[in-house]
C-alpha cells in the first residue's frame, strides 16, 4: 500500500511537471517534448489509481453539501462519480457527511449549465459550487458572477474556465491539447508519418474535446505527407460515431487513421472498422470497456486513459479545503493535474481488469 | 492301513485349508472390485444429486434475497409520506431511515428525469443505470448490475414506482444496490470448501461476482474459459443452456482434475447460479469410507484365513496326535495278540509233545511216527535218494506176561524193550506203535552203521531168551530207488520181522499166544 501511494505520488509530481510543460506546448511550445513525456508514463503502472485515500487534513465542520454539474449524461463522468462517492465514503468513515448533486443534462447545452449553476447558487445552501465547464465562453462569466456573490465555486474534471476565472481551483485534465497531440504522434509513427486521417470529436464547443482536436490538427500538420480528410462531431453517442466513421470509410479508400477525441468516438470507430474489415488505425481516448476489448483485440491502436476516479476523489477533497475557507498553496494547488496515460494492446489486459474485473 | 489313513486325513486338512484361502481370497478380490464400481457409481449419482441440491438450494436463497428486498422497497415506498418528500433533505432522511432499518447497502428513487435521490446524493442515473431506460411497465422486478471500478460490482434490485412526486416529477423506480461481496456473503456462496465452488455468471459467461470459481479466475468468462475443455457439441450445449437459462451439467477436465459443473437459472434474474466440484470430492469422500470398509473387510478375512489356517493346523495336529495314539494302542494290541500267540503256540508245543511221547515208555509216540512218515514221504517226493531205513519191531511174550505176571509187569516188560532199542539206536527216534509194537526210523549215523546194530540187537534178544530178559522180533529194510513212500519200505521191513520172530520161536522165545 504504502508502495502504491509513494507510486501515485511520483506520478503525480511527473505529471505536475509534464503540465507545466504541456500548458507551455499549448501554446505553442515544446510540445513534442510534452508528448514524449507523457508516453513514457505510460510505462508507468496503472493509469487508473483506485485505492486513493484521504490526505491529511481534517474538514473543520461535520456536515458539507456540494453542488457539481458537469456536460453531458455519460459513462465517463460516472467513472468520475466513483472518485467521489469513494471520498464521500472515506469521509463519512471519519464522521464527516458530505452531501452532494452531481447533475448534468442529457445533451451538452452551455445554457443548460448556466441555469443550473445559477438556481445551484439562488437555492441551494451548498458550501462550493463546482462544474465541468460545457463552454467556457459562456460559463467563465458565469462563475466569475457566482464567485462575486459569495459563492465558493470550482472547476473540476475536463474542462477548466478561461484564463482569469475567479473559480478558486480546478481538478482535472489541464493537457487536453497533449491528450490529442500524443495520440496523434503515436498514429502517425504507426502509420511511418504518411497517409488521410479523419477526426472524430464529441461535442462542438466542449473544451477538452476541442483542445484535443486543436493538439491533433498540429500534430498531423507536422508532417508533410499526412493529410486530414475529415473533421466530424458526434455529439458523445456512440451510434453516431459509427455512422460518422462509416461515412469516412464509404468517403476514403484510402483512409489510413482516425484520430477519436472522446469516450465515444473510438467505440463506434472500431464497430464501423470491424464491420467493413478495413485496415485502418485507430487511437482514442478514455476507457470505455468495448474499445478497451477492441485495443485487446487489435482493432484500436491505442487509446489515451485518464484517471477518472481520481479526479472525482480529488475533487471532493479540494472542494472540502474550499469549503472551509481554505485557498490554493500549500493544502492543494490552484490547477490539481491529473494524468492521462497512453495504453497500447499489451496494456488492455491488465486495463481491463482493473476497471472492470474482464479476464479474457 | 492306519498309515494311509493319517496322511488322507492331513492332506484331506491341507488341501482344504488352502482351497478354503483361496475362496476367501477371491472373495475378497470380488468383493473389492464390486465395491470399487458401485462406489464410482454411487459417487457419480450422489454427486449429481448434491450439485442439483446445492444449486437449486443456493438458487432459492438468492431468491428469497431478492424478494426480501422488493418486498422492503414497496413496504418503504407505502410509509413513504408528504413531509418526506418536502425537500432534498426530507426526502435524504427518510432513505436513510429505511436504508438503516433494513441494512441496505444503498436505497434510491429515480424520477421520470433519470434524477437519482439516495441518501448522500443526488446524480444523474441514465447512462450508470440502464433500467431506467427500460419499459416502466414491467411487473417484475429488474435485477442488473453495475460495474465499478477494480471489477467491483453492484447488483441493482428496482421496482416501479407509481403515484409519488418529487419536486413535481414523478418517481418511477425504486432500487437498492448491494455490494457483490456483501451479497456473495448474504447467500453464502463462493468457496465452500476447497473442492466445492459456488458462482453467479450473466448469460453471456461473464463473472457476476467478483470471486474466483474453482479454477476460473474471477475475471474470467466461464463460457469461453470452458471452450477448450469440452467437445463442440458439449460446449454448444452449455452455451445454449445459458443463452435461454436452462439447467444443465457439463463434467470437464480443466486443470488436473475432472471437475462436474452444474448451472441453475436464478429465478427473475438472468443470472446463472453455478456449482463446480471436484470428481475428486465425493469421490474422495465415498472412496475414503469405502476403503475403510474394504480394508476392515480384508483384515477380517485376512483375520479369517489366519483363523482358518490356525484352526487347520490345530486340527492336523490333533488328528495327527489321535492318529499316532490310535496307531500305537493298534501297535500294542498287536504286540499282545502275537505275545499271545506265542503264549499258546508254546502251550500248544507242550501238547504237542504230550501227543508225540508214548506215556508208558517214554519213546516217540504212534502219533509222532504219523507225523514222520508224512514229512520223509514229502522228503522222498523232493530228493531222488537219500539214506532211509526202517526197523519194524514186535514184542515176544507180552501177553503171557501180562496173564502170569501181570500187567505192571507187562508195563515194565514194556519200558525195557524200548530202552533197549533207545539204547542201541542212539542217533535215531524210536516209535511205540502199537500195543507191543515199535518203529525205528534209521537215517544218518545209526543208518550207516546199521547192519551193526542190528546184528548186536538179534545177538541180545537171542541171549535173552535163556534169561527171561527182553526178546524182540525186529525186521529192517532200506530205501530202494523204487520206493515212493516209507510204506514201501516199512512192508518189506514187517515182512522180515515176522520172519524173524518164526526164528525166535523156533529158538524158545515165548509168542503172543
Amino acid at each position: 500500500m504504502k508502495t502504491k501511494v509513494l507510486a501515485l505520488l511520483l506520478l503525480l509530481c511527473a505529471c505536475f511537471s509534464l503540465g507545466t510543460h504541456a500548458q507551455e506546448a499549448a501554446k505553442g511550445e515544446t510540445e513534442q517534448a510534452a508528448v514524449s513525456e507523457t508516453e513514457t508514463e505510460a510505462k508507468h503502472g496503472s493509469a487508473v489509481n483506485f485505492e486513493r485515500s484521504l490526505d491529511s487534513y481534517v474538514p473543520q465542520k461535520n456536515h458539507y453539501n456540494f453542488y457539481f454539474t458537469y456536460k453531458i449524461v455519460h459513462p465517463w463522468w460516472d467513472a468520475v462519480a466513483l472518485g467521489i462517492e469513494e471520498a464521500q465514503r472515506q469521509l463519512l468513515e471519519r464522521g464527516i457527511t458530505v452531501t452532494y448533486e452531481y447533475m448534468a443534462p442529457e445533451m451538452t447545452s452551455a445554457k443548460d449549465q448556466e441555469r443550473r449553476l445559477r438556481e445551484a447558487a439562488a437555492g441551494g445552501d451548498y458550501d462550493v459550487i463546482g462544474a465541468d465547464v460545457a463552454d467556457e465562453a459562456l460559463i467563465t462569466p458565469v462563475l466569475d458572477e457566482l464567485s462575486e456573490e459569495g459563492n465558493k465555486v470550482m472547476t473540476f474534471s475536463s474542462s477548466d474556465a478561461a484564463d482569469g476565472c475567479r473559480r478558486i481551483a480546478y481538478v482535472g485534465n489541464t493537457h487536453n491539447y497533449e491528450d490529442g497531440a500524443q495520440l496523434t504522434e503515436a498514429l502517425c509513427e504507426k502509420l511511418d508519418y504518411r497517409g488521410k486521417v479523419a477526426i472524430l470529436i464529441g461535442v462542438e464547443g466542449a473544451p477538452c474535446h476541442e483542445e484535443r482536436a486543436r493538439g491533433v490538427r498540429d500534430t498531423i500538420a507536422k508532417y508533410d505527407d499526412m493529410k486530414i480528410v475529415d473533421v466530424s462531431y458526434d455529439q458523445d453517442s456512440i451510434e453516431n460515431a459509427y455512422q460518422l466513421t462509416k461515412e469516412f470509410l464509404d468517403r476514403f479508400d484510402d483512409l489510413a487513421g482516425i484520430v477519436c477525441c472522446n469516450m465515444s468516438n473510438p467505440v463506434g470507430a472500431a464497430r464501423a472498422v470491424k464491420e467493413a474489415e478495413a485496415d485502418v488505425v485507430i487511437v482514442g481516448m478514455d476507457h470505455d470497456r468495448e474499445a478497451l476489448e477492441d485495443l485487446r483485440d487489435g482493432v484500436i491502436y491505442c487509446l489515451g486513459v485518464q484517471d477518472c476516479f481520481s479526479i472525482g476523489f480529488d475533487t471532493i477533497q479540494v472542494a472540502v479545503k474550499i469549503a472551509d475557507g481554505q485557498l490554493p498553496g500549500e493544502l492543494f494547488p490552484e490547477k490539481t493535474q491529473e494524468v492521462t496515460t497512453l495504453i497500447y494492446q499489451d496494456d488492455a489486459e491488465e486495463m481491463l481488469a482493473n476497471l472492470y474485473g474482464v479476464v479474457q | 492301513m492306519n498309515n494311509v489313513t493319517n496322511r488322507s486325513i492331513q492332506l484331506t486338512a491341507v488341501i482344504g485349508a488352502i482351497i478354503i484361502s483361496i475362496l476367501v481370497i477371491i472373495m475378497s478380490v470380488s468383493i473389492f472390485r464390486g465395491a470399487s464400481t458401485s462406489t464410482d457409481q454411487a459417487v457419480e449419482r450422489v454427486s449429481e444429486f448434491y450439485l442439483r441440491e446445492l444449486a437449486d438450494r443456493r438458487a432459492q436463497v438468492i431468491s428469497s434475497l431478492i424478494d426480501t428486498k422488493v418486498d422492503q422497497m414497496k413496504r418503504a415506498m407505502q410509509v413513504i409520506s408528504g413531509e418526506d418528500l418536502e425537500s432534498v433533505e426530507t426526502l435524504r432522511s427518510f432513505i436513510g431511515k429505511i436504508q438503516t432499518l433494513y441494512a441496505l447497502d444503498v436505497l434510491a428513487l429515480a424520477d421520470q428525469d433519470n434524477v437519482v435521490y439516495s441518501r448522500y446524493s443526488t446524480y444523474m442515473g441514465g447512462s450508470r443505470y440502464d433500467f431506467l431506460s427500460q419499459d416502466l411497465t414491467f411487473s417484475k422486478p429488474v435485477i442488473s448490475t453495475i460495474n465499478l471500478y477494480g471489477g467491483a460490482k453492484h447488483i441493482c434490485i428496482a421496482i416501479p414506482v407509481k403515484g409519488i412526486f418529487f419536486r413535481e416529477k414523478e418517481l418511477k423506480v425504486c432500487f437498492v444496490e448491494i455490494d457483490i461481496g456483501t451479497f456473495a456473503q448474504s447467500v453464502a456462496f463462493g468457496a465452500e470448501n476447497n473442492d466445492t465452488w459456488f458462482g453467479l455468471y450473466y448469460r453471456t459467461g461473464e463473472n457476476l461476482t467478483n470471486m474466483d470459481f474453482g479454477p476460473f479466475d474471477a475475471g474470467q468468462n466461464l463460457l469461453s474459459s470452458m471452450q477448450d475443455s469440452l467437445n463442440e457439441d458439449e460446449w454448444n450445449t452449455v452455451k445454449n443452456d445459458f443463452e435461454t437459462g436452462e439447467q444443465g451439467e457439463a463434467v470437464f477436465q480443466y486443470s488436473s482434475d475432472q471437475d462436474t459443473l452444474y448451472y441453475f437459472p436464478v429465478r427473475d434474474t438472468g443470472w446463472m447460479m453455478t456449482v463446480l466440484i471436484s470428481g475428486k470430492l465425493i469421490q474422495d469422500q465415498v472412496s475414503g469410507i469405502s476403503d475403510n470398509l474394504l480394508k476392515m473387510g480384508l483384515r477380517f478375512f485376512s483375520l479369517i484365513g489366519l483363523a482358518l489356517v490356525v484352526y487347520f493346523l490345530v486340527l492336523y495336529r490333533q488328528l495327527h496326535r489321535r492318529s499316532s495314539t490310535l496307531l500305537k494302542k493298534e501297535q500294542e494290541n498287536t504286540m499282545e495278540i502275537a505275545r499271545r500267540a506265542e503264549k499258546s503256540e508254546s502251550e500248544l508245543g507242550v501238547y504237542k509233545g504230550l501227543a508225540n511221547k508214548d506215556p508208558l515208555t517214554g519213546v516217540q509216540s504212534k502219533h509222532a511216527y504219523m507225523e514222520k512218515v508224512k514229512a520223509l514221504d514229502e522228503e522222498m517226493q523232493a530228493a531222488s535218494s537219500f539214506g532211509l531205513a526202517i526197523l519194524a519191531g514186535d514184542l515176544n511174550g507180552l501177553k503171557h506176561i501180562n496173564d502170569t505176571v501181570g500187567h505192571a509187569a507187562g508195563d515194565a516188560y514194556l519200558k525195557a524193550g524200548a530202552m533197549m532199542l533207545c539204547r542201541l539206536y542212539q542217533h535215531s527216534p524210536v516209535y511205540r506203535t502199537g500195543g507191543d509194537e515199535f518203529v525205528v526210523i534209521l537215517q544218518n549215523t545209526d543208518y550207516e552203521h546199521r547192519e551193526e546194530i542190528l546184528e548186536q540187537l538179534n545177538r541180545q534178544v537171542e541171549e535173552n531168551i535163556g534169561t527171561d530178559g527182553v526178546v524182540i522180533s525186529v525186521g529192517m529194510s532200506e530205501r530202494m530207488p523204487e520206493d515212493g513212500r516209507v510204506e514201501d519200505i516199512f512192508k518189506r521191513a514187517d515182512q522180515l520181522m515176522y520172519e524173524r520172530k518164526k526164528q525166535l520161536k523156533e529158538m524158545g522165545a515165548h509168542m503172543r499166544d
